[in-house]
């Protein structure tokens, strides 16, 4: 009977492992896409083609970021926003966050996203409407997670 | 047209008040023209009528001279009269710039009183204004650094990379966290700044 229960035991192990070791070969397969998306998008700044930037991240978009690690996403949201916002190619900047802010899930993350766009509105001078996102930036940020 | 003429100093005509030449004319006029005669006829009728009907009133000599003098006293108490009325001081043809002019101003001052400048500020508004105004200066302050880091030390990988020096922000994607190779690495990338890094520790334990 023990023999049994240390049987199921040892199987019931060995899925989880084995579950958990797809899992995470499933999201460095994502992880990798991502990172050499990361590479082409800056590729697509650095040679000024900005007309390609939001295509090449929306295949970014695409990946389906397991929840865990959407933080990920949100940074390179900010990261390409910023980059574009420098370049002065503020409605790019803006499409790229509005496309990203919707496939956000937590919180945090989207909070993250409204101050940067507030900070790239204000940036242009659009004082009034970067303030109405700040806001909405600080009430989800009251509302954690 | 010329009916029209005559039909206009006709009353004149029945109260003796044109003068010699005009009255021939009118006499003239009417001697061959019979609908202003029957026009005169008519009126001449209801003049009848009128006197008729009227009272004859005997009035003294004494009389216009009161009205006259009771008009005047009138007109010299100061807020009665035509000249209590500011825009009437004014020659008449700059009257409707006057006009216009105060309209004008009416609705200056409606815009004025209906501005949202002139309405009372929200305190959480006001505030969340300054914390936006810190926010947006704590990261130009941020940007500012990444502007003054020191170029990394492997200058050859970077120079190829216009923004390396300018515009330090590394992969977020990059296995490591945070060591990297990306095309807009640079310092930041080697453990300088914190901002933009993955918390890569808070996503190994929620593995």
């Amino acid at each position: 009977m023990r023999k049994g229960i240390a049987a199921c035991a040892l199987g019931l192990a060995v899925l989880t492992v084995a579950g958990q070791q797809k899992e995470d070969s499933a999201w460095e397969e994502i992880r990798r896409t991502a990172e050499t998306q990361h590479e082409i998008v800056a590729l697509c700044i650095l040679k000024s083609h900005f007309n390609q930037v939001l295509p090449e991240m929306r295949k970014v978009y695409s990946l389906k970021f397991p929840e865990k690690y959407e933080s990920m996403l949100s940074q390179e949201i900010e990261i390409v926003s910023d980059q574009l916002m420098h370049q002065k190619q503020y409605q790019i900047a803006h499409q790229v966050i509005d496309e990203g802010l919707v496939l956000l899930k937590s919180n945090k993350n989207k909070a993250a996203v409204l101050k940067k766009k507030a900070y790239i509105l204000k940036k242009q001078g659009r004082e009034e409407e970067a303030l109405q996102y700040f806001k909405q930036s600080v009430a989800l940020e009251s509302v954690r997670p | 047209m010329e009916c029209l003429t005559f039909r206009e100093s006709l009353i004149a005509y029945l109260d003796d008040e044109v003068t010699e030449k005009e009255s021939e004319l009118i006499e003239g006029h009417l001697h061959c023209c019979s609908s202003c005669a029957a026009e005169l006829q008519s009126l001449s009728v209801s003049y009848r009528m009128l006197n008729d009907a009227l009272e004859t009133i005997d009035v003294s000599p004494e009389m216009w001279p009161r009205i006259e003098a009771a008009i005047r006293r009138r007109a010299e108490v100061p807020g009665s009269g035509w000249r209590s009325s500011p825009a009437l001081w004014l020659p008449p043809p700059l009257r409707p710039w006057a006009a216009s002019l105060i309209a004008v101003a009416l609705l200056a001052v409606s815009a004025w009183l209906l501005s949202p400048a002139l309405q009372k500020p929200d305190p959480q508004l006001e505030e969340l204004r300054q914390q936006l105004s810190t926010m947006v200066e704590e990261m130009d302050q941020q940007d500012t650094l990444r502007h003054s880091m020191p170029p990394p030390s492997d200058q050859d990988e970077y120079d190829s990379n216009p923004f390396a020096p300018q515009h330090v922000v590394y992969n977020p994607f990059h296995a490591s966290g945070t060591e990297t190779r990306s095309l807009f690495a640079g310092a930041e990338g080697r453990g300088g700044t914190t901002d933009f890094r993955v918390d890569e520790s808070e996503a190994k334990e929620t593995r």
